[in-house]
């Protein structure tokens, strides 16, 4: 029943994942998500800034557990528009129906003591909005624990990794939203099942007291 | 037995037989004088050797198991009481009541007291078998027994109080081994060891009572790492070691009382007249100190509550439980003992000393197992586990038994010169 | 004679001088008090709050240690309603090396998760409890275990605080003592965080030096003071671990020992310690006095016999 619900889910998705691929490919006339057809319906607004969709990437891939899960193809677009921006870029403080710009509540490149290192960053700078300009995919390497530990110059040195600054951010909503369980996100993949001991327990029925720790 | 001396056969108790010409071969001497025949009927006959043997019968085959399946097979292999019945009984409820060794040996030959000695043997008998089951229950214990002597030779962590624990015990056996070898020299007709040993006897009972001292204390140092596991009452970091060495004291006093009792009931044959004419008169005296160590036992323990400021602990459960140990192990016996002494009432004074056995085993237990974990639950030993440590026990009684009908501890070997000189 | 006088005296005094740079330095008397050995130690800092329950550290523990394979897959979360003996919470066990826990406060509308295993103590009471030295502390701040030595006492598991260390008492032949090594051979000795900081999706377990990540969770507390209770669990536990852990709500509520104090727990032993070379040197000369005592009379009587029989003869 299990291996059933599993394969029936796996298929859905493939078919829903293809089906939508297909139709972005070829170009049919989709029904765009809410957000969007906001946009859409004023694209002659006056004095126009750049459009942050165009800037943005639609689709991100998180591919950085790819031994365990495969990669998600985390829908950047239908995010920013469903929730926002600063949801995620926590940086971003105000942003417009229409824009979003990127720039902080101080105009950091006006104090020396954020300039030392964020010099250029700030304000309206979106070669710098990516998760892991700021948060490191190496957090606990020798190298990094050796940066923060001598370079007296860096302020923030508790700043989390990418893979948690990914799930601190995400699980917040997706807990809510009753998604909140892995594999809701990560398809998982064979060493992952293997890591997971998928199996354990299942071949016999009686089972060790080593964990009753009496 | 008593049978047979009542029928006029004399229990071996020279080098030679009563016409003082033959030597009694290491086969009489075992079979006390008897022919195989006489001895295998008085053995079936007393119906201690029965209940023995039942013990064994279930037991024995257990304890094969555990050396084949592992502790995990015959313990509930708990991780939070690591420590169950066989080192709650057997090292720290045995090495206390097996004290007796060093304080008569002290009483004896230290402070010259020659009206105990009597006894003496039975004593350092008594202690010397008590260490030696302790590390038997001990072999059982560890994980890997074989490896008992690493801490001598291997690997060395002399920072610990087992560490201590181990080198004390293990000089101590041999100490405690040392002064019986004149009982057993004298049994098997050596002349030279005794010689040896009558030289040594002043430093080997120093010796004794140096590693007494440390390692009965040293056991209830062992709890000291445990500060947060032992109920606050059990528990006092500067006072724990000298509750047990003080402990110590009237429980090795107590369990020579409640040995020579029931030697004296159940083996009276064994005994010489020097013993049996003489034991009320000890049972007092050995009463005597029961008395003094009782007293200063319950200051200390009572000193101890308020050095850590314990007192709200008694008005909880598990201060009655405190007050009911205290008043069962020692409150009670200091009354009954005082009173059997001044009323030379023998028979209250050996019971009373039963008592404090009890109080004392009571104690131990408490520490090591019952108010250990106080905070998590209350660990019920595997069944298997005690029947375990139950036939362990038995193998100490009927070694104990073996010995006292055999080597010189309830009775003077009549040396062969003054055989001859009677002859 | 004067001049050898000094010249012997500026010799000790060089002697001395030499002797003292070998000693060491004079310790001002506080340094009797511990406070750690040294800051090179590693250490991680568990954030309660990041805690997501996946037991993704379980599984990279199991894989890292070669452990056997579990009662229920990792992700089967129903083993957070499992209870063992006395109603208590999983622990580690034979196999076992890190669990999670779940917890419910009251104050919370949603779970709190709680990682256990062996917090590496600064001063470790497993270390110092072992008669035969199998247990080390490694400069890189891991609670290393030999079995090699271990006979099987377990007088550390009597000892461990936090009731870490685990037994394999299934093993008839060879028993050893289990528990948390910080993957130190495979991971830590390279520089490498244990595999379980490197699972955890949320950053829930911060690797870093022990002194690092306890400003870490200093600063955190600082930060959000909304979040956080003002208490780094393991900063002064028993001497100081390395593994320290922040939390939202009150540690008492989910499972944390707040009674066991901030000495070493060698500490609450060095009382009897102390007595040791006391008694070794004093009772001989003690007993010895007792003995003379004892016998003096033996010894009076005999000289009042000689006495008396040398008067008959004269």
């Amino acid at each position: 029943m299990k291996a059933f619900l599993k394969w029936f889910f796996t298929y859905i998705t493939a078919f829903f994942f293809i089906f939508y691929f297909f139709q972005s490919a070829s170009g049919l006339e989709s029904t765009p998500p809410e957000g969007l057809k906001v946009d859409q319906s004023q694209e002659d607004a006056p004095a126009p800034k750049v459009h942050i969709h165009d800037l943005m990437p639609q689709v991100v891939v998180l591919d950085s557990m790819a031994n365990l899960y495969e990669a998600v193809e985390f829908d950047h677009e239908m995010h920013a528009v469903e929730v926002g921006c600063a949801k995620c870029h926590h940086h971003i403080v105000e942003h417009t129906d229409q824009t979003c710009t990127i720039h902080n509540v101080v105009d950091q490149t006006n104090d020396p003591f954020c300039a030392r290192c964020h010099k250029g960053w700030f304000p309206g700078s979106l070669d710098k909005a990516k998760c892991k300009d700021c948060h490191s995919p190496d957090r606990f390497t020798a190298d990094y624990l050796n940066k923060i530990e001598k370079d007296k110059d860096i302020y923030h040195r508790d700043n989390i990794g990418l893979m948690g600054a990914y799930h601190n951010q995400c699980m917040r909503c997706h807990v809510e939203e009753g998604i909140g369980g892995c594999q809701d996100c990560h398809v998982r993949t064979e060493t992952g099942d293997k890591e997971f001991r998928a199996d354990a327990g299942a071949s016999g029925a009686t089972k060790k007291s080593s964990e009753d720790g009496h | 037995m008593k049978r047979y001396t009542a029928k006029g056969k004399i229990p071996v108790a020279s080098l030679t037989n009563e016409d003082g010409k033959t030597r009694y071969t290491l086969v009489n001497k075992l079979l006390l004088g008897l022919s195989i025949r006489e001895y295998i009927i008085q053995a079936l006959r007393n119906p201690m050797n029965w209940l023995l043997g039942a013990i064994f019968a279930i037991g024995i085959p257990m304890l094969i198991g555990r050396f084949i399946n592992g502790l995990g097979s015959v313990t509930h292999a708990s991780y939070d009481y690591p420590w169950g019945l066989f080192l709650g009984v057997g090292l720290f409820v045995m090495v206390p009541m097996s004290a007796s060794g060093f304080m008569l040996g002290t009483t004896v030959e230290l402070f010259g007291r020659k009206d105990f000695k009597p006894i003496e043997r039975l004593a350092l008998l008594n202690g010397l078998l008590g260490y030696f089951f302790a590390v038997v229950y001990l072999l059982v214990d560890l994980g890997q027994p074989w490896r008992l002597v690493y801490p001598m030779i291997v690997s060395f962590g002399p920072a610990a109080v087992l560490f201590l624990v181990a080198w004390h015990v293990a000089t101590y056996l041999s100490v405690q081994i040392v002064e019986l070898v004149p009982s057993l020299s004298e049994w098997m007709g050596w002349k030279k060891p005794q010689v040896v040993i009558k030289g040594m006897i002043l430093g080997l009972t120093v010796a004794g009572i140096i590693l007494s001292t440390l390692h009965q204390g040293a056991l209830g140092a062992l709890f000291n790492y445990a500060p947060g596991k032992v109920h606050p009452l059990w528990y006092s970091a500067p006072f724990l070691w000298f509750h047990f060495l003080c402990s110590s004291i009237f429980a090795g006093l107590s369990m020579v009382i409640v040995v020579s009792t029931i030697c004296k009931k159940t083996m009276a044959w064994r005994c010489d007249a020097n013993f049996l004419d003489n034991l009320d008169e000890i049972t007092f005296g050995l009463a005597k100190g029961c008395v003094m160590a009782l007293s200063t036992y319950l200051i200390i323990k009572i000193i101890a509550i308020a050095h850590d400021s314990d007192w709200y602990y008694l008005l909880t459960g598990w201060g009655a439980w405190f007050l009911f140990e205290l008043l069962i192990g020692t409150i009670i016996p200091l009354v009954l003992f005082t009173f059997g002494i001044k009323n030379r009432m023998a028979g209250l004074v050996r019971f009373t000393a039963l008592i404090a056995l009890f109080g004392i085993a009571l104690n131990r237990l408490n520490t090591s197992l019952i108010t250990f974990n106080w905070k998590l639950y209350q660990e019920i030993p595997h069944i298997k586990e005690v029947m375990i440590t139950i036939t362990l026990y038995a193998i100490f009684i009927a070694t104990y038994r073996f010995i006292l009908y055999r080597l010189p501890i309830l009775y003077t070997w009549q040396s062969s010169e003054k055989v001859k000189e009677e002859a | 004679m004067k001049s050898l006088n000094r010249r012997n005296f500026l010799k000790s005094g060089l002697a001395g001088g030499a002797l003292a740079t070998f000693l060491g330095r004079e310790k001002p008397a506080q340094a009797r008090e511990f406070s750690g050995y040294t800051n090179k130690g590693t250490g991680v800092l568990v954030d309660l709050s990041r805690c997501v329950g996946c037991r993704s550290c379980e599984a990279a523990c199991n894989r890292e240690q070669n452990l056997p394979e579990p009662d229920v897959p990792f992700d089967d979360f129903s083993i957070f309603d499992t209870e063992r003996h006395g109603g208590l919470k999983r622990r580690t066990s034979e196999g076992v090396f890190t669990v999670v826990n779940r917890y419910n406060p009251e104050e919370l509308d949603h779970p709190l998760f709680r990682k256990f295993q062996c917090n590496h103590c600064e001063e470790p009471a497993c270390l110092t409890s072992c008669f035969v030295n199998a247990y080390t502390k490694t400069p890189e701040g891991a609670v290393m275990y030999n079995p090699k030595v271990c006979v099987g006492c377990r007088n550390c598991m009597i000892a461990c605080p936090f009731y870490v260390p685990a037994y394999s008492y299934s093993k008839p032949l060879n028993p050893i003592v289990e528990k948390c090594i910080m993957c130190y051979p495979t991971r830590l000795k390279f520089g490498k965080p244990p595999a379980c900081v490197e699972a955890c999706p949320t950053e829930a377990l911060t690797f870093g030096s022990r002194v690092n990540v306890l400003k870490f969770a200093k600063e955190r507390i600082r930060q959000h003071p909304e979040i956080f209770v003002d208490h780094v669990y393991g900063e002064k536990e028993v001497g100081g671990t390395a593994w320290l852990y922040i939390s939202p709500v009150d540690f008492k509520k989910i499972g944390f020992d707040m009674n066991l104090g901030h000495q070493p727990i060698i500490n609450y032993v060095k009382s009897f310690l102390a007595t040791v070379p006391m008694v070794l040197t004093i009772w001989p000369a003690l007993f010895a006095g007792f003995y003379r005592l004892a016998n003096r009379k033996d010894g009076l009587k005999k000289d009042n016999n000689e006495g008396a029989r040398e008067e008959s003869q004269s």
